[in-house]
């Protein structure tokens, strides 16, 4: 399976009541490339990520997600993590008691002492509140230490920029400039090519449902 | 993949977000409270009419009170895409329901713990040796109510009009629960044979294997997209 590309996607159709979002997306992606995924509002941008991740199902379409058909839910979700917009933290919980959760139900045996560094990483390491009383800042950066203790091989970030202070900005750059040196393939759908194209090696945009081809990026 | 410890995992994380945010046990426990102590006015002080209303009272406090519950169990999960996020860890979704069931299954007995004393001391129930039996009969009942419960909360999470849909669609399906609980409690209460009260007691236990099961196999068609 480690030979196979990380995605091929043919003919996704996606429509949500009447409305068509996806009208035949087709991608290839190698392993270890990193993709990002531009588009206005309501492009679909979010919905073709939520398909990838196997938390929507394509209305028609195939698929293989890292060599695994896009039905074999199970063995996909193993391997890949989206971080969406909304970022599934348990809000009375710390930091530290989230990434656990995350830990155990990817079936990983990550002792504590190795999610502090994770949460040390993306700069929270001092902080033991609840996340009901964080930043939204903070927030994606507890979102984005998960990347780091479960290590998947595909990552699916939505605006992972949004509602980031620059400094913030500039570590998930960072971050996600560490996971392409790893070999982990990256999908990002942002809004900011100036700070995506740093870090991606191709790019493609959705429009009218429709991927263009990936090229590589213009404003890198 | 060691089942158990993914059943566990989500239930003491419910647990611990129980213990801190105390949502469920809050509300349950004033509302059952509640039911207990007006029934108990409103019946009067006469001890033969309180003990034939003791197991009605018990059963209704318990049974709105898990309708309660039901409405907050997944409520944990639909903040910030939480729901989501545990869909897709890579987990068979069977064991989430069980995970969520055994969470709710834990926080209702905690509620029965208290209610069960509270309606014995003040309706003058005498259950003398048949105390186990009136405990074993809350247990089943507590899981019984509980499968469906969770369950029908599991399809409600992302409603708006959740609080009022819940009693609906969980009622129809516990009657069973509410006859056999209510029939078994009477009869300890009321010192009836052994043999009549393990019957209702074995309607129960028949009762929970059944939508266990179903339940547990329905649950992820329920919840995928």
């Amino acid at each position: 399976m480690t030979d196979s590309p990380a995605l091929e996607l043919t003919g996704l159709v996606h429509r949500y009541a009447r409305s068509y979002v996806l009208r035949g997306a087709n991608l290839q992606l190698a392993r270890g490339e990193v993709l990002a995924l531009y588009g206005s509002n309501g492009a679909g941008k979010t919905t073709l990520l939520k398909i990838m991740a196997t938390a929507l199902s394509p209305s028609r379409g195939t698929g293989k997600i890292l060599g695994f058909p896009l039905n074999d839910q199970q063995r996909i979700r193993g391997k890949v993590l989206l971080v969406s917009h909304h970022l599934g933290l348990y809000q009375e919980l710390s930091g530290l008691e989230n990434l656990e959760f995350s830990a155990k139900m990817s079936l990983k045996n990550t002792p504590k002492a190795s999610l502090q560094i994770a949460l040390e990483r993306v700069g929270m390491g001092s902080v033991t509140a609840r996340v009901r009383a964080y930043s939204s800042g903070m927030r994606k950066r507890l979102a984005l230490a998960k990347m780091l203790i479960l290590e998947p091989e595909l990552v699916l970030l939505d605006e992972p920029f949004a509602a980031l202070d620059p400094e913030g900005k500039n570590l998930v750059e960072e971050l996600l400039t560490l996971e392409r040196q790893r070999g982990t393939t990256l999908i990002i759908a942002s809004h900011e090519p100036e700070r995506t194209a740093k870090i991606s090696s191709l790019e493609t945009t959705l429009q009218n449902g429709l991927l263009s081809e990936p090229n590589a990026p213009r404003l890198a | 993949m060691n089942p158990w410890r993914v059943i566990l995992t989500i239930a003491a994380k419910d647990w611990r977000i129980e213990g801190r945010a105390r949502d469920v046990l809050t509300a349950t426990i004033f509302f059952a409270g509640l039911v207990v102590m007006i029934l108990a006015f409103a019946f009067g002080p006469e001890s033969t009419r309180l003990r034939q209303a003791a197991p009605g009272v018990l059963w209704v406090a318990i049974a709105f009170a898990s309708i309660l519950a039901a409405s907050r169990a997944f409520a944990s999960e639909a903040e910030d895409g939480a729901l989501e996020a545990l869909l897709l860890y890579p987990v068979p979704h069977e064991l989430i329901y069980l995970g969520k069931l055994l969470s709710n299954i834990g926080l209702m007995l905690i509620l029965a713990l208290l209610v069960v004393p509270l309606t014995v001391l003040l309706y003058d129930v005498k259950v003398g040796e048949k105390l186990l039996l009136l405990l074993l009969t809350v247990f089943l009942g507590v899981i019984g109510f509980s499968i469906i419960s969770t369950f029908q909360s599991s399809l409600t999470v992302n409603l708006r009009a959740r609080e009022s849909l819940l009693p609906v669609l969980i009622f129809p399906l516990v009657v069973p629960v509410v006859i056999g609980a209510v029939k078994a409690t009477t009869l300890i209460v009321t010192n009836g044979s052994g043999g009549e009260i393990w019957g209702w007691l074995r309607l129960l236990i028949g009762f929970n294997v059944v939508y266990v099961t179903v339940c547990t196999l329905i649950f992820p068609f329920a919840v995928e997209s």
